[in-house]
């Protein structure tokens, strides 16, 4: 059995297991910066991880490192942003899915990837110089700060669609042509086929995608800081400035940062 | 049954119809009248659009992205195509079940219910599934279950279950696309019993590629085959009998004897 | 048997009609605000400005200067006789072609964009590789080994991670190593395009792998049958497969790295640089942390020039965008072709 070689692993294999391992290294690297980070601050900074979490007070110079209010600030406006967002993707994605003739679709399609990888700045950009204005417009410039929650909240939400529209598209169409042709041979209209097979049967695809729009606006930190603004903050509503958590890690002193992160990964994992 | 028209005859009239996808004929300028009292079978080769056909007396096709119809269907001297009824409820009247059986993610009972509620019906439901199955051949077999999922079905049996769940929307006939191509011989032994039992009340009208089976089913027989154009034409329509025993037309008779080796030899 | 009336009852048609409107007009919202985005931009790219001996003073957007004429000429009055009253176009080739400066009213983008490119060149060129290596790993080996399988799953996590997240923990690292070594510089074109890297490297694998999982299994499967060995089958039929599609896809993914400006500006982008990148230890500054820091300023003038470099960002992701569409589409047409 001369002919049949014994395979050993090649230069190749190893190589390739070589690059596998360094990208998983790099990553498994970054959750322990993270984490690290965080643990530090815990226990050398003497800061109960409640405390952290539901004091209200934020003064490094005094040692009061209570995050409640980004992380309330946080929740709203990612809130806000899903409230928004959620309307306008599930029609966006009801269109392409069941409504759009076939070669517009593509269209759609392409409009879809060109919105999602429109960059956060210019969204921070459009709540700046637009919605703010408008809001002010609305309401009344002295009750509507040039930093505010609220048109944070909307243009996050705007940044959303695109990514909420994919992820419902794919959750719709888990039902497949044929259920929908069956629906309509026995006399539904379109309407009674989407709102009675459709979507019930989208409704887990439904609910994942709302959550994942929640934690990627959660994470989004560049409208908000844009728009919401990084600056120190005051017991407030809506329409008043507000720092959000992920902003936080662009204030000016560096002892600030890292204390941060355990927020995050606590949401996204 | 109020759905019987005094005269059968005026039941479904197709006036030349041509079904396309993307400018390209499948089925070409076919003129035929249906009987509602009758089984009608449509048979013929893969390939010359006995499916686009069925999905046209509907209106379904328009669903098909790509698809056209030249041409008109009368349904009770109403032409479908002009509007003069809408196409759902042609579609509740003409109920298509497809070759795949596809059944709602949803219980066997949700299944049978959902036309009827779709449509209105202020009736007993229970009864009305009960009813259904039993025509339908499948309440013995399901009875104890009827609030499980219908996907842990059989192949036949969701068969029969999409036969239960057209017949709960109270059509005037049942469209099938080769209702039986994917089953074995035995549940395609019961879907064939189930079709002659429900051809005392409702008119059934299917496509099949096998010629036994219309014999054994069908009073009457269309038979599609390839034409010059390379799309599907009628060439013949006639009583089963007459088609399966002594064909008019040369080409019947080459189908039905099996010498058709060569799918270029029909186009004349 | 049946409860229904002889036609379609009116009120389901009118629901139907309902959805199908309500659809539509909602659908066409987003593309609406997005229209009003880019004309927001335009608007505050241009507008009349008053300037006095060559500085410029006040400016105007151009909606601005339209509805409020009478406002800007008595402003041009207050400000005195040497004031000139002129109309200022923000997306000229000067401005995208110029080198920095320290004066707003000539400074250019080319110092930026070249930072830009440069970052996401290197970064690219770090992380393709790795993720071409990774994705095939995971790819030949998720069926059997325990740790392919568990190295996906991380990695997909990680596309959730966000981008900021990055940026924070490239600053603890290389904060670390700039201490041990002193020739590393954090804030440094070096750092930057590594950060680059690490964000990129999860997109990368993931649609690394959903490419490399086209190729069709029969593929393999006849050229294992055959007695290819591993490498054969990778190199003579999944990559000649996979390689050009995976090549438009990091084209459309660069489109979306180009953007990320958070994880840089934690990293510490510079505010101003003098000249392009010159070598990996320049301080480095990349466009969307050049349009976050005009955009801070309270003056029209640099708010007009973050709209006008947010138009140019606009139109690079544009153009990657559509370079990258039209690549796939041809292979998709071609991959059609073959079947």
């Amino acid at each position: 059995m001369k002919s049949f070689r014994l395979r050993i692993p090649s230069i190749g294999v190893i190589f390739l297991r070589f690059g596998a391992l360094l990208s998983v290294f790099l990553l498994a690297l970054l959750v322990f910066v993270m984490a690290g980070g965080a643990i530090r601050f815990f226990r050398e900074g003497n800061v109960p991880f409640g405390e952290f979490l539901f004091k209200a007070a934020w003064n490094p110079q005094t040692g009061a490192y209570g995050a409640r209010a980004f992380i309330g600030a946080s929740l709203r406006t990612a809130l806000i942003a899903v409230l928004f967002a959620v309307p306008w993707s599930l029609a966006l994605a009801l269109y392409i899915s069941d409504y759009a003739p076939d070669d517009s679709k593509r269209r759609f399609r392409l409009i879809q990837e060109i919105l999602s990888s429109i960059p956060a700045v210019i969204y921070g950009l459009f709540a700046l110089m637009f919605v703010t204005p408008l809001l002010q417009g609305i309401f009344g410039e002295g009750r509507v700060q040039p930093y505010n929650t609220l048109s944070a909240g909307l243009v996050l939400g705007i940044f959303l669609t695109p990514y909420v529209t994919g992820l419902l598209a794919s959750a719709l169409e888990e039902t497949q042509a044929d259920i929908r042709t069956a629906a309509m041979a026995l006399g539904a209209t379109k309407a009674e086929t989407l709102l009675r097979i459709v979507l019930p049967n989208a409704l887990p695809g439904f609910f994942s995608a709302v959550l994942l729009g929640f934690a990627r606006a959660l994470g989004e930190s560049i409208i908000v800081g844009m728009a919401a603004g990084a600056g120190p903050d005051k017991p407030m509503m809506f329409l008043r400035r507000r720092r959000p958590s992920p902003v936080f890690f662009f204030a000016p002193d560096p002892e600030d940062r890292i204390p941060s992160s355990p927020s995050e990964p606590c949401f996204f994992w | 049954m109020s759905s019987h028209a005094a005269d059968g005859r005026d039941f479904l009239c197709v006036r030349h119809l041509t079904v396309s996808y993307n400018e390209t004929p499948v089925v070409g300028d076919v003129s035929m009248d249906f009987d509602n009292r009758a089984v009608t079978a449509l048979i013929g080769p893969t390939g010359t659009g006995k499916t686009s056909l069925l999905l046209a007396l509907n209106r379904l096709i328009e669903l098909k992205s790509g698809s056209s119809v030249e041409g008109s269907v009368f349904f009770y001297g109403e032409d479908a195509y002009r509007n003069e009824l809408s196409p759902e409820e042609l579609r509740r009247r003409l109920s298509f079940i497809s070759s795949e059986p596809t059944c709602f993610p949803r219980s066997i009972w949700e299944n049978v219910a959902w036309g009827a509620r779709v449509n209105g019906y202020n009736g007993d439901y229970d009864e009305l599934v009960e009813n259904c199955l039993k025509r339908a051949g499948l309440w013995n077999e399901v009875k104890g279950m009827l609030r499980k999922s219908a996907l842990r079905l059989s192949g036949g049996q969701r068969q029969r279950l999409c036969i239960a769940r057209a017949l709960a929307v109270g059509p005037d006939a049942l469209l099938l696309d080769e209702p039986t191509s994917r089953l074995d011989p035995i549940a395609t032994g019961r879907i064939e019993d189930v079709l002659i039992q429900l051809k005392e009340d409702v008119g059934v009208i299917f496509a099949t590629h096998d010629h036994l089976q219309a014999g054994r089913l069908a009073e009457k027989t269309a038979l599609f085959l390839p034409g010059a154009g390379g799309y599907g034409e009628l060439v013949e329509y006639e009583d089963t009998d007459d088609i399966l025993v002594n064909p008019s037309d040369k080409r019947t008779e080459d189908y039905i004897t099996g010498k058709h080796s060569k799918g270029t030899r029909y186009s004349v | 048997m049946n409860g229904n009336g002889p036609g379609l009852s009116d009120k389901r048609r009118r629901r139907d009609s309902f959805l199908r409107m309500l659809i539509i007009v909602f659908s066409f919202v987003p593309l609406l605000v997005l229209t009003f985005m880019v004309l927001t931009l335009a608007d505050r790219s241009m507008g009349t400005r008053i300037s006095i001996e060559g500085r410029p003073v006040r400016q105007w957007t151009l909606l601005r200067s339209v509805l409020d004429r009478d406002e800007i000429g008595m402003e041009l009055e207050n400000c005195g006789s040497e004031a000139i009253r002129s109309f200022h176009f923000g997306l000229t080739p000067k401005f995208v072609f110029s080198g920095p400066s320290a004066s707003p009213e000539d400074t250019g983008l080319l110092a930026v964009l070249a930072g830009s490119f440069w970052i996401l060149i290197l970064g690219l060129m770090i992380s393709f590789p790795t993720a071409l290596l990774t994705a095939l790993w995971i790819d030949s080996s998720i069926t059997v080994s325990k740790s392919a399988r568990i190295a996906s799953a991380v990695i997909n996590q990680f596309m959730r991670v966000p981008h900021v997240l990055y940026g924070i923990f490239a600053l603890a690292l290389f904060g670390r190593l700039e201490h041990s070594f002193p020739g590393f510089g954090v804030r440094s074109v070096g750092s930057a395009a590594l950060l680059m890297a690490l964000v990129a490297l999860p997109k990368l694998t993931v649609m690394m792998v959903r490419e490399i999982d086209l190729v069709l299994e029969e593929i393999r499967t006849a050229a294992y049958a055959l007695g290819a060995s591993w490498s054969t089958v990778v190199f003579r039929q999944i990559l000649p497969a996979s390689i050009e599609a995976v090549f438009a896809e990091t084209v459309r993914i660069s489109a979306g790295l180009l953007g990320l400006a958070s994880p840089f500006i934690v990293l510490g982008a510079s505010q101003y640089v003098s000249a392009a990148p010159r070598g990996l230890g320049d301080r480095f500054i990349i466009l969307p942390a050049q349009v976050f820091q005009w955009s801070l300023r309270p003056d029209e003038i640099h708010r007009n020039l973050a709209a006008s470099s947010a138009l140019v960002l606009l139109l690079c992701i544009l153009l990657l965008n559509i370079i990258s569409y039209t690549w796939r589409r041809r292979i998709s047409r071609r991959r059609e072709g073959l079947r």
